[in-house]
């Protein structure tokens, strides 16, 4: 009975364990960040603060609102594709660049990403170059 | 608004080098006793522990025994108990500056050395550029503040008036009066307890009057607010237009046009809109610290200490300047509130 019991304690340790790395080794890289921030501009903008770094005092300011991203990402031009990323982004997480298109929007942009946690990349910034030069937008 | 476009675009250029904002400067808690907790910016809440790292956006508290010091590359903080802190940041004149902001309570600051890029540090009354090496800032229960300096030298701006302060002297500012006269310090003669004491009994004799400085406060950031919405509103009908516009062009001319257009029309518009949106961002997030730490607190004091008298004259006077403040607030800044800032 005893035995049984150590077993079962140990189970449910390794199951405490297993369940607390995974939420810290959920790891999402900077491709897959710029991903998500992607389908946030295609789908629920309320949502897309949550891509930003929370370290950035834009995830505050920015938050749930979704006027930012309504202004300087047209809703009438969604689909968004954010292609032509470099084929390594990790060699410069500060100077990502892109281009961003929907159906009438073309814009190159950079975005700053950093870290997160240990590995959970998170845009810092995005700068579009709206022609006048790359200028922040948050 | 009355604005001309240009005088507009020159508004938002001007919004771009005062509302933006930029990156965090990690800190570091290297001690901590007592009471003390830390809200991250997440909504995650957890006790202050040595080693733990604060960022932009994050809110540290401190209870009654509550004693936290802080490392931020330089900058010693010195975190007294009863205090409300949070670590923000803003971009000014073209750089980033962080703003170390006092919503309650004592801080005593000491930097090992000045680089010029020292942060400003704000309380809901004023904010402080720093010259200094070492000074102490009070946050009080009614909204005033008191800055000493020991070293270097710290200029205190509220309300348009600036007051420059040497070693070992000290300002008051009144909630909505601006600083008062400088006065001479008397190195660590000064307690902030007795000092907050003096304040709150002060506060409890007239309630009235320290709501009155609230009030002032208040309608400056809903003055703002309204301003920043009409100019953000006005910009964003145009925008809205030009979008329009844009998906004409794209149906009847092509994408080709259509893009030209989106460049040439909608992206300086779009440029200005979003500097107004995060100007009037700015200050409801500012009008909302205000009601919650400084009306919200002495509306707590004075309820309890009226609980059996609800009919005093005094408190009733409160409570209606207070219902006044908060109507302003709920119909002016709520409506710029989302759920997850409150």
């Amino acid at each position: 009975m005893k035995a049984r019991s150590t077993v079962v304690l140990l189970v449910l340790a390794v199951l405490l364990t297993v369940m607390l790395v995974s939420c810290e080794l959920a790891p999402v890289s900077i491709a897959q960040r710029i991903q998500y921030f992607q389908a946030s501009l295609n789908g629920d903008r309320t949502k897309a603060y949550k891509n930003l770094h929370p370290d950035s005092s834009a995830y505050t300011v920015v938050g749930a609102t979704t006027d930012l991203w309504d202004l300087k990402f047209p809703t009438a031009d969604i689909p968004y594709t954010i292609s032509n990323l470099p084929a390594d982004p990790n060699a410069d997480p500060a100077n990502v660049t892109a281009i961003i298109t929907g159906s009438a929007f073309n814009v190159p942009a950079k975005f700053v990403v950093q870290l997160y946690m240990t590995n959970d990349w998170r845009i810092w910034d995005i700068q579009l170059d709206e022609g006048s030069g790359y200028r922040s937008i948050l | 608004m009355k604005n001309s476009l240009p005088a507009r675009v020159l508004l938002a250029a001007a919004l771009l080098l005062t509302a933006s904002y930029a990156f965090a400067i990690p800190t570091d808690v290297t001690y901590a006793e007592g009471d003390a907790s830390i809200r991250f910016k997440t909504g995650k809440q957890q006790t202050v522990e040595i080693g733990a790292v604060l960022n932009t956006g994050d809110m540290l508290k401190t209870g009654r025994d509550g004693l936290v010091e802080l490392d931020q590359k330089g900058v010693t903080l010195k975190i007294s108990p009863n205090t409300v802190f949070t670590l923000m940041e803003r971009e000014r004149k073209g750089s980033t500056t962080p703003v170390l902001s006092v919503a309650l309570g004592s801080i005593k600051f000491r930097y090992d050395k000045l680089t010029g890029k020292e942060p400003t540090v704000q309380t809901n009354g004023c904010a402080m550029g720093v010259r200094g090496t070492e000074f102490s800032v009070f946050a009080g229960a009614d909204g005033s503040t008191l800055v000493l300096v020991d070293s270097g030298s710290v200029e205190v701006e509220a309300e348009g008036k600036t007051v420059a302060l040497a070693p070992d002297e000290g300002v008051e500012v009144t909630l909505g009066l601006g600083p008062g006269e400088k006065f001479a310090v008397h190195r660590d003669q000064v307690d902030y307890s007795k000092w907050n004491d003096e304040k709150l009994s002060a506060m409890l004799a007239d309630p009235a009057a320290a709501m009155t400085g609230i009030e002032a406060r208040m309608s400056s950031y809903i003055a703002s607010v309204t301003e920043y919405d009409g100019l953000y509103r006005e910009s964003k009908q145009r925008f809205d237009d030009l979008i329009q516009q844009k998906t004409r062009i794209l149906e009847e001319k092509g994408k080709e046009d259509a893009l030209k257009f989106q460049n040439e029309m909608v992206s300086p518009v779009s440029v200005q809109a979003s500097h107004l949106f995060l100007n009037l961002r700015y200050f409801s997030l500012a009008a909302l610290s205000l009601r919650r730490y400084v009306g919200g607190r002495m509306y707590m004091y004075l309820k309890s200490r009226y609980m059996t008298a609800p009919d005093d004259g005094i408190w009733t006077e409160f409570v209606s300047r207070f219902n006044r403040v908060l109507a302003s607030f709920e119909q002016s800044i709520v409506p710029q509130l989302v759920a997850e800032d409150i």
